[in-house]
């Protein structure tokens, strides 16, 4: 490691997490106030699998592998593999601040000064999709690429030797499209219908029956909308998709509640006249709403909405799940959610013990100092899980058909038709 | 500079260059997590040590080999009385033994607190044409790259925003010292002079290689500085030196620091111009309004940069998971608020490691250029007074390096993550009476620390009471040798100072011990351990204990109550230890690989060069029947495969294969785990292997 001056993790989980919170520095409403961030993510990980928050566009799933691949191609030695690497992707970020559509770009603010690179941010994702094969994070396979070299020369001895060598080894999919001559000279986000075809296989290959692989297994692209669950053409979604949009739309509705409740005494504790006007109007517009549902909730199998999330996640921590029942308790016991705000309520208790287990010292309604330092706005909006991200990079895919869409996209070279 | 997504890895920083390997490595921090330096060395091997989520390895095979390798050639110095109370399941700490030295600062009340790692990697000399490999320096075969890292945090799992400064560079073939490197040659130096207990010829040989070397090391700067000074703080008999060169006129200054002393702020106020100071919350709600007014900007680190925010259960899964840590599914918010109880044990503010700001910097603009100092030391009196600290000095050009460059815009710099601290928030009144208990905890610690301890192992009898039962899992299988460690104190009254003025113990004073690698549950309440009169030696005696939980490392708490105010500190002393037997490492090995399939799997893993990755070493290690199953058809084969390509291109792996099986025949029991066969093909391939070396 060259020397270098930077702030310091332990791993590179720790790292990702610590890039999460800064990058969600001016986005305040997606703050996870109140813990619930494990079950947003698994219904997400559901949904979406291979999107995540701090990702922007869909063609990124071809820049990172044609990078990487081009390097492979010309054995660049692991000493010099990782700075090639960065050093190709600050030429991209150029190209793509300079294209007609740069929105999105990852590092461009930056420069060449930019730490946090577009591969790094898809790694998991392309992994998911199984456009990256090599099982690892991205410094483990910075770190194999030698090895990987002297397996191919291994496997191209042998194949010399023996008819039955089996397959190279790989670290990508062998089907991944060619970039454009000259790439990364005049990249830009606009995918080639021959892409967007691929990501489409990739995406239904790796995550058959998801919303995702419905998303961009379409031929019409559609006006974008805030939840998932109000795309236009839900109702011809399969069952399985459509009742579990119906899981993440019911929690989601109800703990929105809890998070105004939250903002709510948050500004009555301070006193601020504008915020507590501001929170009582929206809890009573929640209120309204969620009285209008209550059927609905009464009718909801929560033993099966628990299996369906720790299925994508066996370690969301029990006071979670303690919580989030005990939310909808209050919500079921009371005539109307109102009730849920009344002072001293349960419920309100409810969210000041919830708020002191997981901020401890730091907990605002506990601690004036802390409470002083709030800026208002603490995780208001409703969860639509990553719905924003995930609604760009399917209509990103789909826009890339190009004039082809409407009709059926020609397979891309080699590959057989996923089912 | 220090823009807030520019991020390294702890373990990263550690890993030798391409083509070397680690040499030795000395480090020092105040606070130690033995745990943490348990899984340091998996840096310097070839394994990877990260799973598939980035997270260091949870794989204590990989633990073990690494600790086992290279544990003799780690010496890591910390303050006494500072090391935290393990996990009683992890015996693998035993490893750690002879590579931590206690030490404290030369001061009265001084705290021994620098963050840095001084590593020496070394390249063997290129096979051919080289026969002057015995030379040491550039100009031998062999060459020789030493890194000096500048932590602010130390050897601990926090996680707080720190900084690390990673500095490379190459030992020179010259005669002359870089000057410039004098003060770290000199800290290095000083060391084994502020251990405890005399440090062993073997170690003080290396520390004196590498502070002579050290000085002939042209470090590189990082990108976008010219220039590197370094700062040891508090190695003399008088304090300082004072870093902040006081210039002639006054300069524009900004300090970061967790915690900040108002009289350390009149010192940066004139002739030196303080008009930044970034702190945390607490520390500058606890200042008066009037210690601040003169700073032109003061900023919080943003309660939302938290990095704790949700950690719920990582730190768990780091290692092998407690069991306890999730045997809690209840949940309700009280009753596992107080799961962890690790807030109510810090007492210490000073150093009290929760999340938040935890690094320490030092911005000066001057002219067109800036000075930036990083490292142990915070804002305070204590640091630049009587403390053992150490800082790195850092100058390139303002554009780079000063504090606007640190600063950066509301979007993307460290700007964004700071919060104006309000002027007219009332300051918040310090619990006196807390604090004075505090510092009384301290005092006792210090006492605990000076007292001199020992440990005598003996064979346990028969007669003795086991209300101290060891609980290392081990069933106590009959036959099986049984253990008594016996605390011992150096004769009392030895110190003059004490006779006289026999110092009391406070009213409500609670100390206990027990060995780390046992349950609290069984510590022994020891009422005489301070006590100037107390006529016997021994002050604790554990029995039985098993063969693998014999210990050097010994747990204390101290608890104080009064009638409105009470508080406990937990830590370990590492102590000397008598009469332990001496294959004890070896049967330590043997415990932990229960049978022939996981040392089959450990020599795979030991062989593996990308065939076998951590991963799926992992996923097998811990993992479903199917994969055990698929190891145990092809286990000849494989092992037999994996040694021959080990011979063609990878054969140091061989020797240390060689060095795991030869460790295991030592004993009955290890040659019992030894694979069936294994001596037909290793012999004959270890054979080739020994020519060659001779050849």
């Amino acid at each position: 490691m060259p020397s270098s001056f930077a702030w310091l993790d332990y791993s590179e989980k720790q790292r990702r997490q610590a890039l999460d919170v800064i990058s969600l520095f001016n986005v305040r409403e997606t703050r996870d106030e109140l813990g619930i961030g494990s079950v947003r993510d698994a219904l997400g990980d559901l949904l979406t699998p291979g999107t995540t928050t701090i990702q922007t566009r869909a063609r990124y799933f071809l820049f990172v592998p044609w990078t990487y691949r081009q390097l492979e191609r010309e054995r660049v030695s692991g000493e010099r593999f990782a700075e090639r690497a960065r050093r190709d992707e600050e030429r991209l970020i150029k190209h793509l601040a300079d294209s007609e559509d740069p929105a999105g770009t990852i590092g461009r603010m930056a420069g060449s000064d930019v730490k946090r690179i577009a591969s790094n941010v898809y790694w998991a994702g392309l992994r998911r999709w199984n456009i990256l094969l090599f099982e690892g994070s991205q410094q483990q396979y910075h770190r194999s690429i030698d090895r990987f070299y002297q397996r191919v020369r291994g496997h191209s001895a042998r194949s010399r030797d023996q008819d039955d060598a089996g397959p190279p080894p790989r670290n990508w999919h062998p089907h991944l499209p060619e970039p454009p001559d000259g790439f990364p000279e005049g990249a830009s986000f606009r995918l080639r219908p021959e892409e967007s075809q691929y990501l489409t296989e990739r995406i239904i290959s790796a995550a058959p029956g998801t919303l995702l692989a419905r998303l961009v297994d379409a031929s019409n692209t559609w006006d974008g909308v805030q939840f998932p669950w109000q795309h236009p053409e839900v109702g011809s979604f399969s069952e399985q998709i459509r009742w579990q949009l119906k899981q993440a739309r019911i929690f989601s509705e109800l703990m929105h509640g809890a998070a105004l409740l939250y903002n709510l005494m948050l500004a009555e504790a301070l006193p601020h006249e504008e915020w507590i006007e501001q929170y009582q109007e929206e809890f009573h517009e929640w209120v309204t709403a969620a009285d209008d549902r209550r059927q609905e909730v009464e009718d909801w199998d929560r033993r099966e909405f628990w299996k369906l999330v720790y299925g994508v996640n066996r370690r969301i921590p029990p006071p979670t799940r303690t919580f989030v029942d005990n939310w909808t308790n209050q919500f079921l016991g009371a005539d109307t959610a109102h009730a849920l705000g009344e002072e001293n309520s349960p419920a309100r208790r409810l969210i000041e013990h919830r708020e002191h287990f997981l901020k401890r010292g730091r907990a605002r309604l506990q601690n004036r100092r802390h409470l002083e330092l709030w800026g208002g706005a603490a995780g208001t909006d409703q969860l639509d899980f990553r719905w924003g991200i995930t609604q760009q990079i399917a209509l990103d895919i789909l826009e890339g058909h190009g004039e082809a869409a409407g009709e059926a996209p020609p397979p891309a070279a080699g590959e057989p038709q996923a089912a | 500079m220090l823009r807030p997504d520019f991020r390294t890895l702890m373990l990263e920083t550690l890993r030798p260059p391409r083509g070397y390997e680690l040499d030795h490595a000395i480090g020092t921090t105040f606070t130690l997590d033995l745990i943490a330096l348990l899984t340091a060395p998996l840096a310097f091997t070839f394994f990877d040590w990260e799973d598939d989520e980035g997270r260091p390895t949870a794989d204590p095979l990989a633990l073990v080999q690494a600790a086992r390798r290279y544990a003799s050639r780690v010496h890591l110095f910390c303050q006494a009385g500072r090391i935290d109370v393990p996990p009683h399941d992890k015996l693998l700490v035993t490893y750690l033994e002879e590579s931590v030295f206690e030490v404290r600062g030369r001061h009265p009340n001084a705290l021994f607190h620098p963050k840095v790692w001084l590593l020496r990697y070394r390249r063997p000399a290129a096979g051919q044409g080289s026969e002057d490999a015995t030379g040491s320096g550039a100009g031998g075969g062999e060459s020789v790259r030493y890194r000096l890292l500048c932590f602010t945090r130390n050897l601990t799992f926090a996680r707080s925003w720190d900084t690390s400064l990673v500095l490379d560079g190459e030992l020179t073939g010259r005669t002359n010292a870089f000057s410039r490197n004098h003060p770290l040659g000199d800290f290095i130096a000083a060391l084994p002079g502020l251990a405890l207990r005399d440090v062993p010829e073997r170690i003080r040989e290396t520390v004196e290689l590498m502070q002579d070397e050290v000085r002939r090391v042209r470090f590189e700067a990082p990108e976008g500085f010219d220039e590197i000074g370094f700062w040891p703080l508090g190695i003399r008999d008088t304090p300082g030196p004072w870093p902040f060169a006081e210039p002639d006129r006054t300069r524009p200054f900004l300090v970061v620091s967790p915690f900040v002393d108002p009289r350390l702020l009149q010192r940066f106020e004139r002739p030196l111009d303080l008009r930044y100071l970034i702190s945390r919350p607490e520390t500058l709600g606890a200042l008066d309004a009037e210690a601040l007014e003169p700073i032109e900007k003061v900023w919080a680190l943003s309660p939302y940069a938290d990095l704790e925010e949700q950690a719920t259960d990582e730190e768990a899964h780091l290692l092998e998971a407690d069991p306890e840590a999730e045997a809690d599914p209840t949940g309700e918010p009280d009753a596992s608020g107080n799961g962890t109880g690790d807030e109510a044990i810090l007492s210490d503010d000073e150093e009290a490691e929760l999340a938040g700001l935890h690094a320490k910097l030092y911005v000066m603009d001057d002219g067109y250029n800036a000075r930036v100092w990083t490292g142990s030391a915070n804002a305070t009196n204590a640091a630049f007074r009587r403390n053992v600290e150490f800082l790195v000095e850092l100058r390139g050009k303002k554009s780079r390096c000063g504090i606007k460059a640190l600063l950066g815009g509301e979007e993307d710099g460290l700007r964004s993550l700071l919060l104006p601290h309000d002027p007219d928030s009332e300051p918040v009144e310090p619990d006196t009476e807390q604090r004075e208990l505090e510092a009384e905890l301290e005092r006792l610690r210090a006492r605990v620390v000076d007292l001199g301890l020992r440990v005598r192992v003996g064979e346990a009898t028969e007669t003795t009471e086991a209300n101290a039962t060891s609980d290392a899992e081990q069933q106590e299988e009959p036959g099986e040798r049984a253990f008594e460690l016996a605390v011992e104190r150096e004769s009392a009254n030895k110190d003059p100072k004490a006779e006289g003025q026999a110092r009391s113990i406070p009213e409500g004073t609670t100390i206990k011990t027990w060995p780390v690698t046992i349950r609290q549950e069984h510590s022994l309440t020891v009422p005489d351990l301070l006590s100037d009169t107390a006529q016997q030696d021994a002050v604790a005696r554990f029995a039985p204990i098993s063969l693998q939980a014999i210990t050097a490392f010994f747990a204390f708490e101290i608890a104080l109550e009064r009638e409105d105010h009470s508080g406990r500190i937990r830590f370990v002393l590492r102590l000397p230890l008598e009469g332990a037997p001496e294959d004890r490492q070896e049967r330590l090995l043997q415990s932990l690989l229960t049978d022939s399939d996981q040392v089959l799997r450990l020599l795979l893993f030991l062989l593996g060069e990308g065939d076998i990755t951590v991963t799926e070493f992992v996923d097998v290690a811990h993992g479903d029947g199917a994969s055990d199953r698929i190891f145990s058809m092809f286990r000849r084969s494989t092992l037999l495969e994996a040694m021959l390509r080990a011979l063609e291109r990878n054969p140091e792996a061989l020797d240390e294969a060689a060095g795991l099986i030869a460790d295991l025949e030592q004993t009955e029991d290890g040659r019992a785990l030894l694979p069936d066969g294994l001596r037909e093909i290793w012999d004959p391939i270890w054979e080739c292997r020994q020519r060659e070396r001779e050849a």
